[in-house]
């Protein structure tokens, strides 16, 4: 991909990126507050 | 193609589902190296153990960003894995939406604070220092603004922003993010090297790697390579920094606009809301959460790794985006008047954080 069209996609992504990143951390939260997704390790 | 035929264009349509799986190989790719660097600090960290040898602890962060460094500067990264790779922003925001989950509200409000009123002086510095030395390097007048707020606040996102308020050129902003990310990348190295040599606490080694480092990712590195703790602060200091942008940004815009160069804001609260990063507001919203006990302590902990397994990719992602070639071939005077002022700016706020961890007992 040209590096202009790379840094264009990159920057297209990051407009609506905090959104989704709230969106998944939330859904991540509620998924460990309902036990749905069990002891997560590190 | 034949003779007599006529070509026409294709125009390729892709579709969400589409998007999300030319996303897949980049996602897997930031894993492996993250989980590489994991793997090499604990196996040196076994060996060690194992052999009573008391072996350097390089933390699983350099490792990560260290072996992205290596693979985006010689094999470079196949256009497969762009995609992906250019998701760790994503990461990067999800995991600190997810460190919400480490501070009660109470901390972050007092070492909000704290913050807030470092990230004003340091503002102010920074404009003033910038905007000086890009008149005596003979910098173009917005190539000097984008240096201004990419140093002062937040790297690359504020230069994105501040270069569509201003109307300024794809040039000046290339070498403005250019020059920020590669000295970003230096304060990687030299930062947790300064503190340890200052014996620094965890908490003002913290408050200064977010106040000086300019790229969140970068300055989440540069605190999770010194401690565990420290990236806590540095991630909410560096928080509070970007929380400024917009109030920055709107500034600037007004500032061109009223010298005929950008066009005019008509709906200042609108253009604030448009460029308030949100993921600050997801992260009050999970520390609220934790302090009201929504959680119990096992939750709580499956938070806080979900939020080190996020900054794992983001780490990845740090090292696979920067490439030195690009960063040297955009020529050497934004780089200096970025390199001078940053080592002004992290000086001036290394010595306010020395002066706040003395009075706030950090």
């Amino acid at each position: 991909m040209p590096k202009q069209q790379y840094e264009a996609h990159a920057g297209r992504f990051q407009l609506s990126t905090d959104v989704w990143a709230v969106i998944t951390a939330i859904a991540l939260a509620v998924l460990v507050k309902f036990g749905v997704l069990p002891r997560v390790p590190w | 193609m034949a003779e007599g035929t006529l070509a026409i264009p294709q125009i390729e349509t892709s579709t969400p589902v589409r998007r999300f799986v030319q996303l897949i190989p980049g996602v897997l790719l930031l894993a492996a190296i993250g989980y590489l660097g994991k793997f090499i600090e604990q196996s040196i960290s076994t060996y060690g153990k194992a052999h009573h040898l008391h072996l350097p602890n390089i933390e699983y962060v350099l490792w990560a960003i260290v072996i992205g460094l290596v693979v985006s500067n010689t094999i470079g990264i196949p256009d497969v894995f762009r995609p992906g790779v250019a998701t760790y922003e994503f990461w990067l925001k999800a995991g600190i939406v997810l460190l919400g989950s480490r501070f009660l509200l109470g901390d972050v409000l007092k070492l909000g604070g704290i913050s807030l009123t470092l990230v004003v002086l340091e503002l102010a510095v920074a404009f003033s220092l910038m905007t000086l030395l890009g008149r005596w390097f003979s910098l173009k007048p917005k190539l000097t603004s984008l240096l201004s707020v990419g140093s002062a606040v937040c790297g690359v996102s504020a230069i994105i922003a501040t270069k569509g308020a201003i109307d300024a050129d794809d040039e000046d902003a290339s070498y403005a993010i250019a020059a920020i990310l590669a000295i970003g990348a230096i304060s990687l190295f030299a930062f947790p090297l300064i503190g340890h040599w200052l014996h620094l606490s965890d908490r003002a080694y913290g408050l200064w790697a977010g106040l000086a480092v300019d790229n969140t990712a970068e300055a989440t590195a540069a605190g999770a390579i010194y401690s565990d703790a420290a990236a806590k602060v540095a991630v909410l200091a560096k928080t509070t920094r970007n929380a400024m942008i917009g109030f920055v940004v709107l500034g600037y815009a007004l500032y061109w606009a009223s010298r005929g160069q950008a066009q005019n804001v008509t709906n200042k609260a609108a253009f604030l809301w448009q460029k308030f990063p949100k993921f600050v507001l997801g992260f009050l919203l999970i520390s609220l959460l934790a302090t009201a006990a929504v959680f119990n302590k096992e939750q709580l902990g499956s938070l806080a790794n979900l939020s080190r397994w996020a900054f794992l990719l983001t780490f990845a992602g740090v090292g696979l985006r920067t490439n030195l070639r690009e960063l040297k071939a955009q020529g050497l005077r934004p780089f200096a008047v970025g390199a001078i002022g940053e080592l002004a700016i992290a000086g001036v706020t290394l010595a306010m954080v020395l002066v706040a961890a003395q009075a706030f007992n950090l």
